[in-house]
């Protein structure tokens, strides 16, 4: 009988364990991250009734009464134990700091206000630098970053099965070869240089072809995350038809029907599941991708949604929540309640993200199951 | 065999993929309305011939054919219409081929691709071909399930339907019992012996005693050689003019 060395099973179970730690190691990250973003953000979810006023001490000063020893207490004991209890008006009048006069003329700047997450999600007002009154309103961002997706999304689906297609089925073995290195040299070109591309060629593009007044709108960061999203599509799209074993080829074009009729009927069924990925792993990029709609998109508070025809306005500037986080998280003090909403928009994006891959995976087992 | 009743005419046929020839000029004739046997081990050319007959080998990239072959007179490589000419010849792979559609689908797929979308004709002749394959009682309460589905031995069978759904003058069957039980493979063998009258069958096999039950005549195939070629009843009788067939319908070697 043949025994196992147990050098042999020794270095076996050490190998299991390897490969099963760098598994789990993946479901670690995304929880650890999930609550990093939702740790730091935390405060203004749990605490709704939150100062989130960050008034300065040359604006409490041009309140009447107040001179800047007073202003200037003010604002430090506030910030003293601002992380702490949160600068209410109970706690202010109860120091004695100010009469209650003075207090109704100041409550504009230091007044306790809620937080409130619909309010959050609903209104599109966002002045998160605001002395005297900052508004934290997502809902023109959220649109941004849709309006921006989507459109891109339109461009980039069409041409990158279409391409896949092409380069899978029907091209010349050569040209296939040419055109699969052109696309992967596609894929390496670098973000920013996609959004100077955006600011530099496509703004004058816009502007010429289309009379806009600005040319980096919706219509630029949307081409620009198309020309990103596209080999994407087009090298997972093509891995997926290249998946489809050749007898179904055979078997359909032995059937007498063209090739048109073998690719639609055939082909596209079979490789269904892997051509969703693909246009789900494109949608990914759009909506996480930082820098190029950054760049191009101009980078106005925008609602480019509306009621009338043509419902989105391509050619309005937008700001994305990718693209809002990174512009300001370098701007905000640590806990401050600007830093933390932009927490929020992190969880956000999260949510959207998870959202986008569980109805993937919901489709893809529906249609399974047909 | 006379000229006129030649349904199939090859000359000559070359066929290498690469550097690597595999048939080295055969020529043979396959007379109209009768099963002709093709029997050979491994590696000797059947599957490429069939290809070349009903052209899918276009689709080979690197395969190149020189000679001859000509179907009614009319030279396959010229036809105009290769679609057209396709749905003239059925096609059996030896690996079952479910097509990711309904079971109806598979069948429906070839007559609705060319026109034809009468739900009551259609639904006549998706029964008709399952039931010459014999898969008819099968799965005749669950035509919408998918046609991948379904055991090894039944995709095989959807794969006889779908190659009679388009009315094929040419029949070609590459293998199609390996997957099958004798008792399917009989019935199977049956609907051949009837619509041999009708339509031209080329059955490419591995168990030379189908193409003895089967066909009325009979090639041997070697590494790409046409060995020997006759009455079926000849070529079994022992007494080949080739040793060489002798020893492998006798099972001595392939």
């Amino acid at each position: 009988m043949l025994h196992r060395s147990k050098g042999k099973a020794l270095r076996e179970a050490l190998i299991e364990w390897l490969i099963r730690i760098c598994g789990i190691s993946a479901v670690i990250f995304v929880f650890a991250i999930f609550f990093f973003v939702f740790w730091e953000g935390k405060g203004l979810i749990f605490n709704n009734k939150v100062n989130i006023n960050t008034a300065s001490i040359e604006a409490i000063t041009k309140v009447e009464g107040i001179d800047e020893s007073l202003a200037s207490k003010i604002v430090s004991t506030r910030s003293e134990i601002k992380l702490e209890k949160r600068l209410t008006t109970e706690w202010l009048l109860k120091e004695d700091l100010l009469d209650e006069d003075t207090f109704v003329l100041i409550e504009p700047f230091i007044k306790a206000k809620e937080f409130s997450f619909w309010k959050f999600l609903t209104t599109q007002e966002w002045y998160p630098a605001s002395e005297s009154n900052p508004r934290y309103g997502v809902f023109a961002l959220i649109a941004g970053t849709f309006s921006v997706t989507l459109l891109s999304m339109l461009i980039s689906v069409p041409f990158g099965l279409g391409s896949a297609l092409f380069i899978s089925e029907f091209c010349s073995p050569k040209l296939k070869e040419t055109l699969k290195i052109i696309i992967e040299l596609l894929a390496a070109i670098p973000s920013v240089v996609w959004g100077f591309i955006g600011l530099t060629i496509m703004n004058q593009l816009i502007m010429s072809i289309f009379g806009a007044q600005i040319g980096i709108n919706v219509l630029n960061g949307a081409i620009i995350l198309a020309l990103m999203s596209v080999p994407i599509i087009v090298s997972i799209g093509e891995d997926a038809l290249q998946a489809v074993p050749d007898s179904y080829r055979e078997a359909a074009i032995g059937l007498g029907v063209t090739r048109w009729q073998m690719v639609y009927k055939v082909l596209i069924p079979a490789a269904k599941n892997g051509l969703l990925a693909a246009v789900l792993l494109g949608i990914g990029r759009a909506i996480g991708e930082t820098m190029a709609v950054l760049m191009a998109t101009g980078h106005a508070v925008n609602n480019p949604f509306d009621g009338d025809f043509p419902f989105l306005h391509a050619l309005e500037s937008v700001k994305t929540l990718t693209a809002t986080i990174a512009a300001e998280l370098g701007e905000t003090a640590r806990g401050s309640d600007h830093y933390q909403v932009l927490f929020i928009v992190g969880i956000l994006l999260f949510s959207i993200t998870f959202l986008v891959n569980l109805t993937a995976d919901l489709v893809v087992k529906g249609i399974k199951n047909k | 065999m006379v000229e006129s009743t030649a349904k199939l005419k090859i000359e000559d046929l070359k066929i290498s993929y690469g550097d690597k020839q595999v048939v080295h000029g055969i020529s043979f004739e396959i007379p109209r309305n009768e099963i002709f046997g093709v029997i050979g081990p491994a590696q000797s050319g059947k599957t490429s011939m069939l290809k070349v007959i009903n052209r899918t080998i276009d689709f080979t990239a690197n395969a190149h054919v020189s000679g001859n072959v000509k179907i009614d007179g009319e030279d396959v490589f010229k036809v105009k219409d290769v679609y057209g000419y396709r749905r003239r010849i059925g096609m059996v792979a030896p690996l079952p081929v479910g097509l990711p559609l309904t079971i109806y689908d598979n069948v429906a797929f070839a007559p609705r691709s060319f026109g034809l979308t009468d739900k009551d004709q259609l639904d006549a002749l998706v029964q008709r071909c399952l039931e010459q394959a014999a898969l008819w009682d099968e799965v005749k309460d669950r035509l919408g399930s998918l046609g991948t589905k379904l055991s090894g031995g039944q995709q095989q069978r959807l794969t006889i339907a779908r190659a009679l759904s388009h009315q094929p003058e040419v029949l070609c069957l590459d293998e199609f019992s390996i997957a099958i039980d004798p008792v399917t493979t009989m019935k199977i063998e049956d609907v051949l012996k009837e619509l041999s009258s009708e339509m031209t069958i080329i059955l490419v096999t591995n168990l030379v005693q189908q193409a003895r039950r089967l066909a009325k005549n009979t090639m041997f195939l070697l590494n790409g050689e046409l060995i020997e070629e006759g009455a079926t009843d000849h070529i079994f009788s022992g007494k080949a003019s080739n040793p060489k067939t002798n020893e492998f319908v006798s099972g001595a070697f392939g």
